[in-house]
C-alpha cells in the first residue's frame, strides 16, 4: 500500500470520528433548552437593553460581584438615567468584557468599572467560547493568542459538548429552572430587566460565607492596562469612565488585607482612570452575603449601590 | 513541544509525510531542523545549551578515536565535564546553594532560571555516546549533523529513552521507505500512549491532586488512595510518553530501545528495575555500577555499590532530598532482599507457599507492588514541605476505619471516592484493569498484531470506537505536562 493509499485511509478515519463530534456539536438536541435556560445565554438579554437603550446611560461592566450586589432601579432614579448591568462573570476577563461594551457606548454615557480582585485581562476561552456558541456575536471579543490556542479551545468545547450530550442522554433528566425556587441562581431568566442577578433573593443565604482566593502572587497589571486602553478610547468619545473596587466581605477583608492593598497600590500606581473610594467603602458584614465573599444579599446590594450613588455624586455626575 | 498537544498533531504528520517524500541525503537536515523547532517551543533560548555540548561531544568523540594512550581519557573527561558541568550547573546549583544555607554554613542568592527541558536525558545520551567511542564500541561520528540529530532526535529528546550510540546512529545512514506495516504499528503504539497519557494518567491526576495537594487535610485510606493511584498514574504518564516517543520512531522506519515491560508485574524489586525506565537503569548499570565493582566485589561492597548508584539515580531526577530519599529506598529495598534471600526462601518452604507458584508469584508481585507505590510517595512529595511529605508517611495507616464505618457509603464517597462521583471514581478504576488486561494478554503477542489481523469490518469498528472512547474519557481541560519533562 502507497503514502496515498494510507492517508486516505487515515483521513476517513479522522471524518468518521471527528465527524460525529462535529455532527453533535450542530445538531445538538439540548442547544434549543439551553439556549432558553443557560446562564451563558444571558448575554443576549443585557446585550439586547444594552443596545436598546438611548445615550446618555450608565453601563455596569464586572464580575458576579456587580451581577448579585446592585441595584440599578436605585441608580437609574438617583442619575435619572437609563441603566443597564452587564456583569455576568469574572472569569470572562478583563479584555473581554470590555470588548462587549465599547462599540454601544456613545457621547454622554457613563461606565462604571468594577473589577473582582482576581481579575485577569484574557479571561477564560473556554467560558467565553461557551458565550459565543448562544450568542454568535461573542466571537468578535475573544482574542485567541495564536492559531492553535484558536483550534484547541475550539476544539475542546466540542469534545465537552459531545461529552455533555451523551451524559445528559444517558441521565435523561431535563432541569426546570424558576426565579420563584430556592435553590437555583444561574440560569436565563434569573435577572431583572437591568440585568441585576434576582434569582438569589428568596435563596437561603450560607450561614457562613466561604474563604476567597486571593494570591499575591497575581499582578493585576495586564487587566490595569486593559482598562486604562478601555478609558483613553471612551474618554475620546466623550463617555464618562469610573472605577469602583469589588465589594469584598468584612472577614475575608481582614484576612486578606495584606494582599488587597498590594492590588491597590498597582491601581495607585498604573491606572489612568478615576477610582472612585476605597476598597473599604464596599468591606460589609459578612452577614450581607449570600455565598461568597463577592456575592451581596439583596440588602446588601442596596447599601452597595447607595454607596455607589455618593460617590458618583462626589465625582458630579 | 508536548506529545499530547495541537501543535503536535500538525507537527508530526508534517514533519512525517515531507519526511517520505525527501530523497534520503536530505531526511538528516529535516529531522533535525524539525528537532529544533520541537525543542524551541519550550524555550528557544535554550537551544544554545544543547548546541554547546553537542560540539563538545563531537569534537571529544573525534580526538578521543584520534588518540593515543592517556590523551583519549582526558578528552573523555573532557566530555564528561562538560555535560556534568551543565547538568549540575543548571540542576544542582539551586539545591546546592539551599542546603549550603539550610547547613548555616553559607548565604547566597538563589540563581533565577528555569531548568532547561529534558536536560537530564540528552546530557544522558551524550555521556553514553563518547564513553562507547572511547571503550571501543562505537566509531566516532564524523558527519556533524547526524551527530547532532543522535542527541536531538526528537522522539526521544525530552524525556528518553535514553539510547546508546550503537542503536541509533547506524539507523540514520539506512534508507527507510514508506511501509504500511510499520508506519500503522507505529501509530497504534503513539494512540496507546496518548491514551495512556490522557485518558488514565489525566485521570487518575485529578484524584491524586486532590489529596497530595493539602495532604495534612488526609490521614489513613485517602492516603492509601491517592498513592495507589500515583503509582499507576505515574507509569502511565512516563511509558505513554515513551510509547508515543517509540511509535513516533517507528513510524519513521527508527527502532528505539524499549522503555518499559510491564513493571507492575514484576516480584520483585530488582525485577522492577529491569522493567521500569530500563534505558536508565542500564544506563546506570553499564557506566556506573560496573565501573564501581559490579558483582564482582565483596559483599559488603556489592551493597555500598548498589545503595550508592540508586540515591544518584535518585539525585538524577531532581536536586531534591525526596528524589534522593526514593532513590535510596529503592537502594536499601535491593540491599534489605539480598540479605533475606535464604530466610525467604525458608519462610517459603515451611509455609508450602513454594509448592504453590501462582499464590507464590501474587504475593511476590502484591509485596513489590507495595513497596514500589510505598516509595513513590517521596517522588510524588517532592513540591511538599517536609513536614508535609513526612505526614503522608506518618499517617499511611492512621485513622482507618471499622469495618462497619467502612462500609457506609458517606465514608467511601469522601475517603475512597475522594469526594468525586462513584461513576467516576469506577471509571478511573476500570480504566486502570483494562491497563492491565492489556498487559496481560501483551505477555505473548503484540496486541498490535492480534489487531492487524482482525477482518477489515472490526478492526475499523475498533479503531473507531478507541477513538471515541479516547475523547469520552480524555482529560482536555489543560494540556497537562509530563511528570518526567522537569527532569
Amino acid at each position: 500500500m502507497n503514502i496515498k493509499q494510507f492517508l486516505l485511509k487515515a483521513l476517513l478515519l479522522s471524518i468518521l470520528t471527528w465527524g460525529t463530534i462535529e455532527a453533535v456539536f450542530l445538531f445538538d438536541p439540548y442547544k434549543k433548552h439551553d439556549l432558553a435556560t443557560s446562564y451563558y445565554a444571558i448575554i443576549i438579554d443585557k446585550f439586547q437593553r444594552l443596545q436598546s437603550l438611548k445615550s446618555p446611560k450608565v453601563v455596569l461592566i464586572a464580575g458576579s460581584n456587580f451581577a448579585y450586589g446592585i441595584n440599578s432601579k436605585m441608580l437609574e432614579d438617583s442619575l435619572k438615567k437609563p441603566v443597564v448591568n452587564m456583569a455576568i462573570h469574572y472569569d470572562y476577563g478583563a479584555k473581554y468584557m470590555l470588548k462587549q461594551i465599547s462599540p454601544e457606548l456613545h457621547k454622554g454615557d457613563t461606565v462604571i468599572m468594577g473589577f473582582e480582585y482576581i481579575i485577569e485581562s484574557e479571561g477564560n476561552k473556554s467560558e467565553q467560547l461557551l458565550m459565543a456558541r448562544y450568542f454568535p456575536k461573542a466571537k468578535e471579543w475573544i482574542e485567541f493568542d495564536d492559531i492553535f490556542e484558536d483550534i484547541r479551545e475550539n476544539s475542546q468545547l466540542r469534545i465537552n459538548t459531545f461529552k455533555t450530550v451523551l451524559e445528559r442522554l444517558i441521565k435523561n433528566e431535563q432541569i426546570t429552572y424558576d426565579i420563584a425556587d430556592t435553590t437555583h441562581i444561574f440560569f436565563r431568566g434569573a435577572t431583572n430587566q437591568y440585568g441585576d442577578l434576582i434569582s438569589h433573593y428568596n435563596n437561603p443565604r450560607f450561614k457562613e460565607i466561604p474563604r476567597a482566593i486571593l494570591s499575591d502572587k497575581v499582578s493585576l497589571k495586564d487587566a490595569i492596562a486593559d482598562m486604562n486602553d478601555f478609558y483613553s478610547a471612551m474618554k475620546a468619545k466623550g463617555v464618562n469612565v469610573y472605577f469602583v473596587y469589588p465589594t469584598y466581605s468584612k472577614a475575608n477583608y481582614d484576612l486578606d488585607k495584606k494582599i488587597i492593598d498590594k492590588y491597590v497600590k498597582e491601581y495607585n500606581d498604573y491606572a489612568k482612570f478615576p477610582i472612585l473610594g476605597t476598597p473599604e467603602d464596599f468591606v460589609f458584614s459578612d452577614t450581607l452575603y449570600h455565598d461568597m465573599a463577592y456575592h451581596l444579599t439583596q440588602k446588601g446590594g442596596e447599601i452597595r449601590t447607595q454607596k455607589i450613588i455618593q460617590l458618583l455624586s462626589k465625582a458630579g455626575q | 513541544m508536548l506529545f499530547n498537544s495541537i501543535e503536535f498533531l500538525l507537527f508530526f504528520p508534517i514533519v512525517t509525510i515531507v519526511y517520505f517524500l525527501l530523497v534520503h541525503k536530505h531526511r538528516w537536515w529535516w529531522l533535525l531542523a524539525a528537532s529544533c523547532v520541537f525543542y524551541m517551543v519550550f524555550k528557544p533560548e535554550y537551544l544554545l545549551i544543547l548546541g554547546f555540548t553537542i560540539v563538545v561531544d563531537y569534537y571529544a568523540g573525534i580526538w578521543i578515536e584520534n588518540a593515543v594512550g592517556k590523551q583519549r581519557k582526558w578528552f573523555l573527561i573532557l566530555s564528561l565535564v562538560a555535560n556534568i558541568g551543565v547538568l549540575a550547573f543548571f540542576k544542582y546549583t539551586n539545591f546546592a546553594i539551599f542546603a549550603l544555607a539550610q547547613a548555616n554554613i553559607a548565604h547566597y542568592k538563589l540563581l533565577d532560571f528555569i531548568l532547561p527541558i529534558g536536560l537530564s536525558f540528552h546530557t544522558f545520551q551524550a555521556m553514553s555516546y563518547t564513553i562507547e567511542v572511547y571503550r571501543g564500541n562505537q566509531k566516532a561520528e564524523k558527519h556533524f549533523g547526524l551527530y547532532a540529530l543522535y542527541v536531538m532526535f526528537y522522539p526521544q529528546l525530552v524525556a528518553g529513552p535514553i539510547e546508546r550510540p550503537q542503536n541509533v546512529l547506524h539507523q540514520f545512514y539506512e534508507k527507510k521507505s514508506f511501509d504500511y506495516q510499520r508506519v500503522t504499528s507505529g501509530l497504534k503504539l503513539m494512540a496507546w500512549g496518548l491514551f495512556k497519557k490522557v485518558v488514565i494518567a489525566d485521570r487518575l491526576t485529578l484524584f491524586v491532586d486532590k489529596v497530595y495537594d493539602t495532604p495534612t487535610q488526609y490521614e489513613g485510606v485517602p492516603i492509601i488512595i491517592a498513592t495507589i493511584f500515583f503509582t499507576f498514574q505515574i507509569y502511565c504518564d512516563f511509558s505513554g510518553y515513551s510509547d508515543i516517543a517509540l511509535g513516533s520512531a517507528e513510524v519513521m522506519g527508527f527502532k528505539l530501545m524499549k522503555n518499559f515491560d510491564r513493571p507492575y508485574f514484576s516480584k520483585s524489586i530488582s525485577e522492577f528495575w529491569r522493567r521500569w525506565h530500563i534505558s536508565l537503569s542500564t544506563w546506570f548499570r553499564d557506566y556506573l555500577y560496573i565501573p564501581l565493582g559490579g558483582n564482582r566485589v565483596s559483599k559488603t561492597r556489592q551493597n555500598f555499590n548498589q545503595f550508592f548508584v540508586f540515591a544518584v539515580s535518585g539525585l538524577w531526577h531532581g536536586a531534591n532530598w525526596n528524589f534522593i530519599i526514593w532513590g535510596a529506598l529503592h537502594g536499601f529495598y535491593l540491599i534489605f532482599a539480598r540479605i533475606t534471600q535464604k530466610p525467604r526462601a525458608y519462610f517459603n518452604k515451611i509455609t508450602g507457599l513454594e509448592k504453590v507458584p501462582f499464590i507464590l508469584k501474587t504475593v511476590q508481585a502484591f509485596t513489590t507492588f507495595c513497596l514500589v507505590a510505598f516509595a513513590w510517595i517521596f517522588f510524588r512529595g517532592n513540591y511538599l514541605e517536609q513536614s508535609q511529605c513526612w505526614h503522608l508517611v506518618t499517617h499511611l495507616f492512621s485513622n482507618l476505619p471499622s469495618t462497619k464505618e467502612f462500609l457506609t457509603y458517606n465514608y467511601i464517597a469522601k475517603n475512597v471516592f475522594l469526594e468525586f462521583t462513584m461513576v467516576e471514581f469506577l471509571i478511573a478504576v476500570g480504566l486502570i484493569i483494562f491497563m492491565e488486561i492489556i498487559h496481560y494478554i501483551q505477555r505473548d503477542k503484540s496486541i498490535r498484531q492480534i489487531v492487524s489481523n482482525y477482518p477489515t469490518a472490526l478492526r475499523w469498528t475498533l479503531y473507531y470506537l478507541f477513538i471515541m472512547a479516547f475523547f469520552i474519557l480524555g482529560i482536555f481541560d489543560q494540556p497537562a505536562k509530563f511528570i518526567y519533562f522537569q527532569f
